[in-house]
């Protein structure tokens, strides 16, 4: 029997202690993979151009995906081979060389890193149809993107994977053969120190954390925007400190007398958390900070992928607008009508006049250097008609939609004003001028005036005298959000474009069924590519605390022996162990929320400064809710699954 | 009073799906008063952690019946057996067996807590047991901090602090100095005189057995033969001997691996 065969015969008789590290490095390379597939797919490609920032963010999240493997390898191997470092030391006692010994690394490490990336790849190959179908549906394609495979990907994976895989083994290596024998058998059995703490730390990384919260809370965009950067370290070292210190601060309060004497599983569990609290603060620490961002980043995203519709209406409330004086208007509309009906859409044509006058500017800005500005008077029933409200304008009310093109309008001005605006030679005094700040009828272009809606009847009166007009047709169809439409929105604004100069820069063309194409799969695809860096960032949380848990299982196991010898009732074992282990798994988490649910409350502060604007808050912390809910499910299932398989290998030494 | 009534004990390993059946015990019968101190010898592979295996409730026998305290062991399951270990029995092991995260005072009290007795007569307990076994200096230290015969002497006051029925030390003096293992002895013998405990130990060295009052000397799965102590410790020492020459087998493995 030589090297080679011993470890090809210690991995097959031994598969249960390989299958988790087997396991994860399965996932991340299938994971990888199918990554590569989506991003290469050709049909993604020439379908539709994918802007260059989408190209960058998919380079970027491959290059942060093969570094984020690398690191969890190298700690998943490590922590492996810590836990079986008494075997080493009994091969070296037994006479085997240090070439030898490194010599069964390395074939150990060649034969789970080919298997690993042949079970890898040959799942990806498997669930690829299934995972491109998912990707279609998601980005709602017309034609579902079909089954790919390339050599180059295949490729690609083999050659990062094969170097990390080579790189971990190599440092693995080092720790197998640079320590001595001694160090080996021993490694076991060093007697633990007494858990220490420093108050001062441990009050220290609590206001970290909380003084973290409170810069993230700051209502002011621009100073949020500065602080990113210092909140997030100054957070990272205050969940550090909690785990390392405060959490120990605790557990030692906890343990005072006779608290900790009234009850066995309380005398057990803060003692023995103490000892597991310093073995595992920093994996714990770890985990809260991935998961938050996980959390964070994912709950983003979301947020942005669902309020595209939103977002997408607030500017462009209609499908197809077309503005300017009325006599250039004719043709194009024509044009448009010809293309919808050529593309089989139904739409609902609207055409109404806009009278064009001056109002007071405090009614848009708190302070200018000028006295009035322009705006567009519309009928009340237009915007009735789209924005789809009941309310019944009085003769000398006013609604007056604050929106420009460039500036933002000053936010703090007064709700509602009174004016006189001259239309024509004729005064109209308005008593009251309601406000409603960054809403538009109209849409977005650089042309677009605030609006200023009066009741039918007073527009009537308005109309009659009215010199300077603007005229806005609009069509509206039930169908905007298709492919078809698009594609009309695409052709008419093409077709716009070859007119003649003169004609086409008094006529303007806004449209938006093509802008919410674009806007879908762009954050498709992203949603996708978060969906998937973060699933693999998670999946290395849950591994790295399953190694940590597997790692003391020895010590574990003697403990918990002992104690049942003493006569503790085995159920209340269970328990025990549970509530402990359970610790260990939801602190971070939880503090992980925490973190979560104040980072998004700094995004939503941004959001409400740009694209979001109304219900931003709401929007943006039930989406990380409900992403948060999500992995905690995921996550509680995973630790079920794991603390049972910990417990059943606790129960299997017992009975020999 | 009878604390302990093995009858007919057998045991054997092995022997389903073809396996080479062994037979670790056979038709062992002896009784235990209260306030005795029995020691248990034979030579390696006599079948002593058997037998105390199947005393001690972790084993259960092929044939026979252990009565303790009138009991029969065997039908004891789950959280009826857990209790009658945490009240009837003490153990003493010879790896000590201290919890390494609590603290030697907290170590001794965990049978108590385990029971939930209140906190008042835990201290009282506690005062008494320490006192006799000459650890109250060591209460607050952790188990890594104190002296191995210090930490089998807290492993004692653990098996006693409850007043079981009977308390089973197997090879308490093996992972001991002679020095240590002295102390540990002379303390057992005091708690035996002074508290009627009753002791029943498993041990290889003939300097440790010597003070018990009975030892019970077992070969190949049965009883060979039982000796019982005079006044004179001395003399008794020199009879174990005698009869350990006279039962042959392998007596210098002392630190051998049987757990």
């Amino acid at each position: 029997m030589n090297i080679s065969s011993l470890a090809y015969k210690r991995i097959r008789n031994n598969l249960n202690h390989y299958i988790q590290y087997l396991g994860s490095m399965v996932f991340t390379v299938m994971v990888f993979f199918l990554y590569l597939t989506l991003v290469n797919h050709p049909q993604l490609a020439t379908n539709f151009q994918m802007a260059s920032k989408v190209k960058i963010a998919i380079n970027a999240s491959a290059i942060i995906i093969a570094v984020f493997t690398f690191v969890f390898l190298l700690f998943a191997s490590s922590a492996f081979l810590r836990s079986r470092k008494k075997e080493f030391g009994i091969l070296s006692l037994l006479g085997m060389s240090k070439g030898q010994l490194a010599k069964l690394v390395v074939a150990e490490s060649v034969i789970v890193g080919i298997l690993a990336l042949s079970i890898g790849i040959g799942l990806g190959i498997l669930l690829q149809k299934l995972f491109l179908m998912t990707v279609s549906a998601i980005l709602k394609l017309d034609s579902p993107l079909g089954f790919y495979l390339s050599l180059q990907t295949i490729y690609t994976t083999i050659f990062i994977f094969g170097t990390i895989f080579f790189v971990v083994a190599i440092f693995s290596l080092r720790e197998v053969v640079l320590t001595s024998v001694v160090n080996l058998i021993k490694a076991s059995k060093k007697p633990k120190g007494l858990p220490k703490y420093s108050i001062f730390k441990a009050a220290f990384g609590v206001f970290l954390i909380v003084s973290g919260y409170i810069l993230a809370l700051l209502p002011f965009p621009n100073l949020i925007l500065l602080l990113v950067v210092p909140v997030i370290v100054i957070t990272c070292i205050g969940t550090f400190l909690v785990m390392k210190e405060t959490s120990l601060a605790i557990l030692t309060t906890l343990r005072k007398k006779p608290f900790n004497l009234t009850k066995i599983d309380r005398l057990l569990n803060i003692s023995q958390l103490s000892y597991k609290m310093k073995d595992n603060y920093r994996t714990m620490t770890l985990v809260a900070i991935l998961v938050a961002v996980i959390l964070t980043a994912l709950s983003t995203i979301y947020t942005v992928y669902q309020v595209i519709e939103k977002r997408i209406l607030d500017d462009y409330p209609h499908h197809y607008e077309l503005s300017g004086e009325k006599p250039y208007l004719t043709i194009p509309g024509f044009w448009l009508e010809t293309i919808l009906a050529d593309e089989g859409i139904e739409a609902q044509k609207t055409e109404v006049t806009g009278l064009i006058t001056d109002i007071d500017v405090k009614a848009i800005f708190t302070s200018a250097n000028i006295d009035r500005t322009r705006v567009v008077v519309l009928p009340y029933s237009c915007y009735q008609m789209t924005k789809d409200r009941h309310y019944e304008l009085k003769d000398n009310e006013a609604l007056l939609l604050n929106y420009y093109y460039y500036n933002k309008p000053d936010l703090k001005s007064a709700s509602y004003i009174s004016d006189t605006i001259i239309i024509g030679e004729q005064e109209f005094f308005l008593e009251k001028i309601f406000k409603k700040d960054g809403e538009t009828l109209l849409n977005k272009s650089p042309n677009i005036y605030p609006q200023l809606f009066v009741n039918d009847k007073l527009y009537g009166e308005m109309k009659t005298v009215a010199r300077e007009t603007r005229t806005y047709v609009f069509w509206q169809t039930e169908k905007w959000k298709t492919p078809l439409a698009a594609n009309a929105a695409r052709k008419i604004v093409a077709k716009l474009d070859s007119l003649s100069s003169k004609c086409a820069s008094s006529v303007i063309i806004t449209t938006s069924p093509e802008k919410y194409e674009e806007s879908r799969i762009t954050s498709g695809l992203g949603l996708f590519i978060g969906f998937f860096v973060t699933l693999i960032f998670f999946a290395a949380c849950c591994s790295l605390l399953y190694f940590r848990l597997f790692m003391d299982l020895d010590e574990d196991r003697k403990y918990y022996k002992r104690l049942i010898e003493l006569g503790v009732p085995p159920n209340q074992m269970y328990i025990s162990i549970m509530k402990q282990v359970l610790v260990i798994f939801m602190i971070p988490y939880l503090l992980a929320i925490l973190h979560t649910f104040f980072a998004l409350g700094a995004l939503s502060t941004l959001a409400a400064e740009q694209a979001l604007r109304s219900r931003a808050r709401e929007i943006v912390l039930s989406q990380g809710s409900v992403i948060a809910v999500l992995y905690f499910l995921l996550y509680s299932l995973y630790f079920f699954g794991a603390f049972n398989v910990y417990w059943r290998k606790l129960n299997k030494k017992q009975t020999n | 009073m009878e604390v302990l009534r093995a009858s007919g004990l057998s045991k054997i390993y092995g022997g389903k799906a073809g396996k080479l059946a062994t037979q670790a015990l056979d038709n062992v019968s002896f009784k235990i008063d209260k306030g005795e101190f029995i020691g248990i010898m034979g030579p390696s592979g006599s079948g002593k952690t058997t037998l105390l295996n199947l005393l001690s409730t972790i084993d259960k026998p092929t044939t026979g019946h252990v009565l303790i305290a009138g009991d029969d062991i065997a039908q004891l399951k789950g959280e009826k057996l857990a209790a009658f270990r945490r009240r009837e029995l003490g153990f003493i092991f010879q790896d000590f067996n201290l919890l390494d995260t609590l603290t030697i005072e907290e170590n001794i009290l965990l049978p108590l807590v385990i029971d939930r007795v209140p906190l008042k007569v835990m201290q009282a307990k506690l005062q008494t047991v320490s006192t006799g076994l000459g650890i109250t200096d060591i209460l607050n230290k952790y188990p890594y901090e104190v002296s191995g015969g210090q930490q089998q002497r807290a492993a004692a006051a653990r098996a006693i602090i409850h007043d079981p029925t009977l308390v089973l030390a197997d090879e308490p003096t093996g992972n001991l100095d002679s020095k240590s293992a002295k102390d540990l002895m002379e303390s057992l013998q005091r708690l035996n005189n002074n508290n009627q405990t009753t002791i029943l130990m498993v041990t290889h060295d003939p300097f440790a057995a010597s003070y018990c009052r009975r030892i019970l000397f077992i070969r190949d799965g049965k009883i060979y033969t039982e000796i019982h102590s005079g006044d004179n410790r001395q003399t008794f020492f020199q009879q174990i001997l005698d009869v350990l020459s006279m039962l042959g087998g392998n007596f210098n493995d002392l630190n051998s691996h049987r757990r």
